[in-house]
């Protein structure tokens, strides 16, 4: 099934997405990335090309998306391929400078602005893909935000993590240039959408994981080296007969020795480390020494808690040698994030199995995203040996798993409930693979009740319709769904049975269709009726690409959502069919995060805007209005914003772009006394200075001096 | 209201109210097994609290007397959460690090859960985004790990990402 291909598609699109990855453009990229940290100022300098590009793209989005007909169900396929051809060529013309900054972070730099308004892509692609960077690079240089941690993954591209940033943004961007120009010359980096509420914070959590062909530099036999060595300290190693006690400065040095011998590749060793020449240091801290290993632990529990046991506990590890030998005990190993925090050279299926032996004895949530594994089923099996209570893993980028790995993990980890297997077939129809449609629906059915989370984004996808019906009916605990960057294909193959789905998968609390080929299924109105929505959905994510966008609708929103009461952030980015009536009318009264941008509600003269904003300024955390070009209604939303005064929780605001007025901005920064980052770059507005991201107290403060604005102490709102 | 006395290792005597004194799982069992639990004649030694610390942790204990006692061995989730310290709790670790290293020790002992999960949050949140030098600093600890060790660590973990930490 997976196999088939759709005899319609066009020759561009299809040879586009199988053009494999390339890591050199990749880090072509990060050079470009770090070159343009510093910008900033560079678009200020170019009003002109920036109004134009503004007023090109537009027409560029009207262009694309007025030809087809309303999009119901699977209707239009031509209209569809017309669409991404048209789209190709667009993007060829400019992919080369374009596709450049789409990936990585930087400062929107004044030659993509030239090339952006001369031959434009769809229109989305640059305005966020311009307003995210500041962000980034700010976040890189001082992440005043607390919590927003950067990871350098080591091909260069970020994982953040950050609290209720407006980071969507970045990820969004990044998804949306890499399809849309992506489709054309596809670029390296597979960057997935990916966003979730996380339950502790007001925020959200976003990452950005990319599946890439990234060559494994180290030799194998270096790697089987490393991994080989560590013994004389590992305490839980499988096959070192010593017990796992290693307190002793006379015993650590022995085995310091021992381990010396075993490897013998570090000569140094043997000769600095007589056992007389060790000397604990006289007064050492009671932190160190005299805490219990319980204590300590329970102490480490707390610290990894958010992030996972990587990268927290290997620097604890680092302090000294009670921590170290605390850092190792295998209980603190539950969540084990090895995807993001291993540098790529060392995703070696050596290291891999060495780390199962060694760290994940007791691991229940793993992830392995992006390691090179050729021999699948032997990693699987160790891993059932070690940690057979895995309740979670992620798989993302195993190109190599087959529909039998995937029924050996579902049948033999007996707790299984959270599986990503993101990226395992973005490109090609592979034969078996794990993702196939029979695979997948296998899958789901064995694990029926126990399912909670599954995340198939990016992947080329078949038989949707099944998989959901599969979903429908065995899986009544489902939480998650992620369907992002999916590609299909077949249109008939990409119809998602949103009432099918709400019927059976009652506490869905995460659905994510960002960016894919999937339509909405065409209902009866009876169906409509009768269906009793998604009661506990708290994130939606339909954040589309101009081609895709027209598909969808009002109807379909008010479909998804017709019963989500708890909704908490709403992405609706580049949906050019909107309109904020159907926003307007959702049953959510305390929706967190509002992200629309490049959504059609941003160009609206009429005053929609102000009643979204009016509707939710109670609740509000994040609005992306970024590239809102009406100023007239942006200019009243912000002020139904500033209305709540002191009980306004706004605390991100993106204005990147947008044509708002400095008027407005000073009302927002007088009145909402939680912003916390307002991002200004480009908008065409504001007085030079002040047109950049500002985030974190320090900065907004600064603004606020700017401009000559002070915030109104706790006043009565209105 | 019924008391017993609690001795700090100091020789202080404390009089504390039978409940609050409760909190503590060490002194409860140790009630039970000696059966001391209608006399109020007896001093109980507590030998490894000196009576700074145990007037802190009394004090605590006051406070959170009507806590709803946390169920040790029932339900898995433990909450780990370290954002959730409220605020008087806050305003009560803002101690030392003597003073907080005795209470962790303290909260041990006397296996108080409460205050035990309080102490090892607050530790927890000063760790967080600290490198191993910037940790050393913070609890002035030695780095006691001999130059091969620190060697083996660093081959140990060569694969795991450095952290770019963001100085608050």
């Amino acid at each position: 099934m997976e196999t088939l291909t759709e005899p319609s598609i066009a020759p561009e699109l299809r040879s586009g997405s199988l053009i494999p990855t390339s890591p050199d453009e990749e880090r072509s990229v990060d050079h470009h990335h770090n070159n343009n940290n510093d910008d900033d100022e560079d678009v200020d300098l170019h009003p002109s090309n920036l109004l134009e590009e503004q007023s090109q793209s537009s027409q560029d989005s009207s262009s694309l998306v007025s030809p087809p007909p309303e999009g119901g169900g699977g209707d239009a396929p031509e209209e569809t391929i017309e669409n991404i051809a048209r789209e190709l060529q667009h993007s060829n013309a400019s992919s080369d400078s374009t596709c450049n900054d789409n990936t990585n972070d930087s400062q929107p730099e004044p030659e993509r602005d030239n090339t952006d308004s001369s031959s434009t892509p769809p229109e989305q692609n640059e305005s966020p893909s311009a307003e995210l960077q500041p962000e980034t690079a700010a976040a890189i240089a001082v992440a005043p935000i607390p919590k927003v941690h950067i990871a350098p993954i080591s091909n260069g591209s970020l994982a953040l993590k950050s609290s209720g940033k407006p980071t969507t943004m970045r990820d969004l961007d990044r998804k949306m240039n890499k399809s849309s120009r992506g489709r054309s010359k596809r670029t390296a980096k597979v960057a997935m959408y990916q966003s979730e509420i996380s339950e502790n914070k007001i925020g959200i959590k976003l990452c950005i994981k990319k599946a890439s062909d990234a060559t494994v530099q180290q030799p194998k036999k270096a790697s089987r080296k490393r991994s080989r060595k560590p013994r004389g300290l590992t305490q839980v190693d499988s096959d070192d007969d010593e017990p796992a006690v290693a307190v002793s400065p006379e015993k650590r040095t022995r085995r310091l020795r021992d381990s010396s011998r075993r490897t013998n590749n570090n000569t140094e060793k043997a000769t600095v480390a007589p056992p007389e020449e060790y000397k604990r240091p006289e007064d050492q801290s009671a932190w160190a020494d005299q805490l219990p290993e319980h204590v300590l632990c329970e102490i480490f529990q707390y610290v990894i808690q958010d992030d996972g046991s990587i990268p927290s506990l290997i620097r604890c590890g680092k302090v000294c040698s009670a921590w170290h030998k605390a850092s190792l005990v295998p209980s603190l190993w539950r969540t084990v994030d090895l995807g993001n925090w291993t540098k790529e050279r060392f995703k070696t299926e050596i290291k891999l199995k060495w780390l199962i032996e060694n760290r994940l004895r007791n691991s229940t949530d793993v992830s392995f995203g992006n390691w090179k594994v050729t021999n699948v089923q032997c990693v699987l099996d160790k891993l059932l040996v070690a940690a057979p209570n895995l309740t979670g893993i992620t798989l993302t980028g195993w190109k190599q798993l087959t529909s039998d790995h995937l029924m050996f993990l579902v049948q033999k980890f007996k707790s299984l409930r959270r599986l990503d297997l993101s990226s395992i077939n973005a490109e090609v129809n592979a034969n078996k693979t794990a993702v196939g449609q029979v695979s997948l629906c296998t899958a789901i059915t064995e694990m029926g009740d126990r399912l909670t989370h599954l995340y198939l984004a990016h992947n080329r996808l078949s038989g949707i319709p099944q998989i959901v019906k599969a979903l429908s009916t065995q899986c009544p605990n489902l939480v998650l769904l992620d369907l992002s960057n999916v590609t299909t294909i077949a249109i008939s193959h990409g119809i998602l049975n949103i009432e099918q789905l709400q019927a059976g998968c009652q506490k869905l609390k995460v659905l994510r269709i960002t960016n894919s080929h999937i339509n909405m299924s065409t209902a009866t109105l009876q169906e409509q009726m009768e269906s009793p929505g998604f009661p506990e959905l708290e994130e939606l994510s339909v954040a589309s690409l101009a081609d895709e966008s027209r598909l969808f609708n009002d109807e379909y929103l008010q479909r998804i959502l017709k019963t989500s009461t708890q909704l908490k952030l709403l992405d609706v980015r580049g949906c050019s069919r909107l309109t904020h009536d159907s926003l307007i009318r959702l049953p959510t009264w305390d929706l967190k995060h509002l992200f629309l941008s490049g959504c059609s509600i941003t160009r609206d003269m009429g005053s929609g805007l102000e009643l979204i904003a009016s509707k939710w300024a109670h609740s509000l955390i994040e609005f992306d209005l970024a590239w809102a070009n009406a100023t007239k209604p942006l200019d009243d939303a912000l002020k139904a914003l500033a209305d709540k005064g002191p009980e306004s929780p706004l605390n991100h605001l993106n204005l990147c772009g947008s044509s708002v007025s400095l008027e407005a901005v000073k009302e927002v920064l007088t009145c909402c006394p939680h912003i916390n980052s307002i991002n200004l770059s480009s908008c065409r507005g504001l007085p030079r200075g002040v047109k950049r991201l500002l985030q974190g107290p320090q900065e907004i403060a600064e603004l606020r001096e700017n401009l000559g604005v002070t915030l109104k102490q706790p006043k009565q709102p209105q | 209201m019924p008391c017993i006395q609690l001795q700090s290792s100091d020789g202080e005597i404390f009089n504390v109210e039978f409940e609050i004194a409760m909190c503590s799982f060490t002194i409860k069992t140790m009630m039970v097994d000696l059966d001391l639990e209608d006399n109020c004649e007896e001093v109980v030694p507590l030998t490894n609290v000196d009576s700074n610390i145990l007037r802190k942790i009394l004090q605590w204990a006051n406070y959170h007397k009507d806590d709803p006692e946390a169920n040790p061995e029932d339900g898995k989730p433990v909450d780990r959460r370290t954002d959730n310290i409220c605020e008087w709790d806050q305003e009560f670790m803002k101690v030392d690090q003597q003073t907080l290293y005795g209470l962790i020790k303290a909260a041990n002992y006397l296996d108080i859960r409460g205050l035990m999960a309080l102490t090892c949050k607050t530790v927890a949140n000063m760790m967080k985004g600290k490198t191993e030098e910037q940790m050393r600093k913070m609890f002035n600890i030695q780095n006691d790990l001999t130059p091969e060790e620190e060697q083996q660590i660093r081959q140990e973990n060569e694969w795991c990402e450095e952290v770019e930490i963001v100085a608050d």
